[in-house]
């Protein structure tokens, strides 16, 4: 059993999504990126009227840099069942399609088609052709092959139908040009062969030139609105300025093909060399009816709701409350401050997977410190908490920082490692003598001690999470009754001053952490060689040897 | 062995004491050693020197010795020498140190510089101070170049506006980048950078020569 009780690990392990994994769209940015896609079809499907026409064509642009979700919004919005019963899809990755020509780019097209959708064609098809039959118009049985022998052995055209849609049977294509010639085109009548035929992806074979791909893509999208009512909507994949790509997308535009999207999927990068490539396409793209904008796809709050999405989908909401939810949350932060190299979508469903499946290892409930550190150091072996001199493993360092939001808490953790440091410098006689104040002498002064050279410096610890203190504040303590030759403040609130005699040390988090961490392995004599080099690197790092 | 070996061990033998050359000429009575010591005083092996009435010959690694055990003055002068030399080791080392350490908490609160942590050193108020004024001119003029060159959707190559900023700052292509990484690192919410172009910043040791306001 996964963490929070889930039957399988949710996050994908491939390093591009799925069909399968795009079901799940978590993330506002990419919410609203849907939401423009679906208004797109919404508006152009309340516009379209009983036939399609040249005015029933949208452009839809979506770019953003690679690892921000563009792939996954657009085989979601493929897979999205509510779209089913008015669009219908075809999905195209432009960067596996090599040698890239006319031909080329046309069969992908046919192949990107579902085999559901070419089911549903075919079915709306034959039963088409079996009206006509059924009516006696022209010659429309002999498709289906149907004479008086049939009749007389008791089958139907029923029977027909049912044997080509379960492909037992071929029907007759040749009387098909002139039963239909009058309510179709050419190249609508050549697609309805091919498909009763079973050949609908190897039509490359009829084709000659570019007129005669956009010519065959239009017939597509006019019988998938004739026969299914539905739009057809063309998405091309990791769009770059390839020549040949370009060609094929002007003509496409160019041609307006009737009730249909052509959604366009590319990077910032390449819709700039597009820019320097082809003008003329690039002017297209701009005039886009839709341009999806995912800005902020890198956010916190983005990953954040993407990753959670995952689990939520999946799981049960009494288990994975909304607690649960705050407290992985909180651990996805912390990675996300700590590692700049992780601040992507793509990096941290990783990460989770990783710590998904150390976490069902260890039969941890949910993704705990441990999985994260695991998986930080298995599958990242050289990273490192930026700033740590410590060397800190980011199971700790994610507790420590946890805790840290408890403020009196971590002022009171802070003051003890700061003694412990100084009790660690005086016991390796980089401190010649220490005292104590326990509050005794001089209330607000935490430590007094004397450096190798003699001189008394009185210490002091103020932490305020709030950090909106002034140096007054802070110079209250200076001015207590304490008789020291300097004064050293360690803080981590923002000010600007010290004087000659007060020093006023400001220590970030990563400090805060580097002392709570030193403090905890003093304290239970976990103190190695190594460590003793960095504890004395840490207490010169904040000027108190 | 030839001659002129066993005579240089012979120096080398009798140490800081050095040996005379009288004594030299009868033990190699064969040989013609004042060709050899002349020639090895030349090359530095050896040293010859007065000491007495008698002339003696010493080999280099005991000459300096020599002169301390026989010479005060030149005892004393070698031991200020000696002491002025520590005395200048000891301010390039502290020198050294204090530049390195200087330019690692440069180093330190550059890339440290966010608005929630400040780098942990003794706070120099005019050098925070300039630095922060610096950063927020900087990034009005930034913003705005971002905005003047942008296209349609916010994307900017930063080539396109990197000569504008480096002559207006008068810095060169390297700082440019080096204060582009501060701003982005500290208004991590404002900017958004995209992987490509020809140069940029390198995330993931991907190059990222595209930005935009967000």
């Amino acid at each position: 059993m996964y963490p929070y009780d889930l039957q399988q690990n949710p996050y994908p392990s491939s390093p591009t999504p799925t069909v399968s994994d795009a079901k799940i769209l978590g993330g506002k940015r990419h919410n609203d990126g849907k939401l423009a896609v679906l208004s797109c079809i919404d508006d152009l499907y309340q516009k379209m009227t009983g036939i399609a026409t040249d005015k029933d064509f949208r452009l839809v642009t979506v770019i953003q840099d690679v690892g921000s979700g563009k792939t996954h919004l657009s085989l979601h919005v493929k897979g999205l069942k509510e779209l089913s019963g008015n669009t219908v899809t075809s999905y195209v990755d432009l960067s596996q399609i090599s040698p890239r020509d006319m031909n080329s780019l046309y069969k992908t097209t046919l192949s990107g088609f579902t085999e559901g959708y070419m089911k549903e064609i075919k079915e709306s098809l034959v039963y088409f052709l079996k009206d006509k039959a059924e009516r006696n118009i022209k010659n429309a049985n002999k498709v289906f092959r149907f004479g008086i022998f049939d009749s007389m052995r008791g089958r139907s055209l029923a029977n027909k139908v049912q044997e080509i849609l379960s492909e037992k049977f071929v029907p007759d294509c040749s009387t098909i040009h002139s039963l239909l010639r009058e309510e179709f085109s050419s190249n609508e009548i050549s697609i309805f062969k091919l498909v009763l035929e079973g050949n609908f992806q190897q039509d490359t074979h009829n084709i000659l030139s570019l007129e005669d791909i956009i010519a065959r893509i239009s017939a597509i999208a006019a019988l998938n609105w004739k026969f299914l009512r539905k739009i057809t909507i063309l998405q091309l994949d990791e769009c770059d300025s390839d020549k040949q790509t370009l060609d094929f997308i002007k003509a496409v535009v160019n041609a307006h093909l009737p009730s249909t999207i052509l959604m366009l999927v590319l990077t910032p990068s390449s819709y700039e060399e597009i820019q320097k490539e082809n003008v003329s396409v690039f002017d297209r793209l701009e005039k886009a009816n839709y341009k999806i904008d995912l800005a902020g796809s890198n956010t916190l709050e983005e990953i954040i709701e993407i990753l959670l999405e995952y689990i939520r989908y999946n799981g049960d909401k009494k288990i994975f409350t909304a607690v649960e939810e705050k407290d992985l949350a909180a651990k996805i932060k912390v990675i996300y401050d700590e590692f700049q190299d992780f601040r992507n979508i793509r990096s941290m469903i990783n990460i989770l997977y990783h710590a998904m499946e150390d976490a069902k290892k260890r039969g941890a409930k949910t993704i705990d410190e441990q999985a994260i550190d695991n998986t930080i150091r298995n599958a990242y072996p050289g990273l490192r908490i930026q700033g740590s001199i410590m060397g800190v493993p980011l199971s700790d360092f994610i507790k420590i920082h946890r805790s840290s939001s408890d403020d009196r808490r971590l002022e009171s953790d802070v003051r003890d490692a700061v003694i412990n440091l100084l009790s660690y410098a005086y016991e390796n006689g980089s401190v010649a003598r220490l005292q104590e104040t326990n509050g005794k002498e001089g209330s607000e002064i935490d430590l007094i001690y004397n450096d190798q050279t003699g001189t008394k410096i009185a210490v002091a610890v103020l932490i305020d999470k709030d950090r909106i203190k002034t140096f007054e504040q802070i110079s209250n303590r200076i001015k207590s009754t304490v008789t020291a030759d300097k004064f050293i403040i360690l803080t981590n609130t923002h000010v600007y001053d010290a004087t000659d005699k007060a020093c006023v040390v400001n220590i970030d988090n990563r400090k805060m952490i580097d002392l709570i961490y030193f403090s905890s392995k003093y304290r239970n004599h976990e103190i190695m060689l190594d460590d003793s080099q960095r504890a004395l690197m840490l207490a010169k790092s904040i000027k108190l040897c | 062995m030839s001659a002129e070996e066993k005579l240089i061990q012979q120096i080398f033998l009798s140490g800081s004491a050095g040996v005379k050359k009288a004594d030299l000429r009868k033990e190699f009575a064969e040989e013609d050693i004042d060709t050899i010591l002349e020639k090895a005083a030349t090359h530095g092996d050896l040293y010859i020197d007065k000491k007495g009435a008698a002339y003696y010959c010493w080999h280099r690694e005991y000459y300096l010795q020599s002169l301390l055990n026989s010479d005060p003055k030149f005892r004393i002068i070698y031991d200020a020498i000696k002491s002025l030399e520590r005395s200048i080791n000891k301010t390039s080392d502290a020198l050294a140190k204090s530049l390195e350490s200087s330019t690692n908490n440069i180093i330190l609160s550059l890339s440290k510089f966010d608005k929630e942590n400040i780098g942990t050193s003794v706070v120099d108020k005019g050098l925070s101070a300039d630095f922060t004024t610096q950063l927020e001119q900087f990034k009005t003029d930034f913003d705005n170049s971002v905005s003047n060159y942008a296209n349609s959707i916010g994307w900017v190559e930063f080539g396109k506006i990197k000569n504008e900023l480096c002559t207006k700052y008068d810095v060169s292509h390297e700082e440019f980048y080096h204060r582009v990484e501060q701003l982005i690192n500290k208004y991590d919410k404002k900017y958004e950078l995209s992987t490509g172009g020809y140069e940029g910043i390198t995330i993931r040791g991907l190059v990222h020569g595209f930005v935009r306001c967000i």
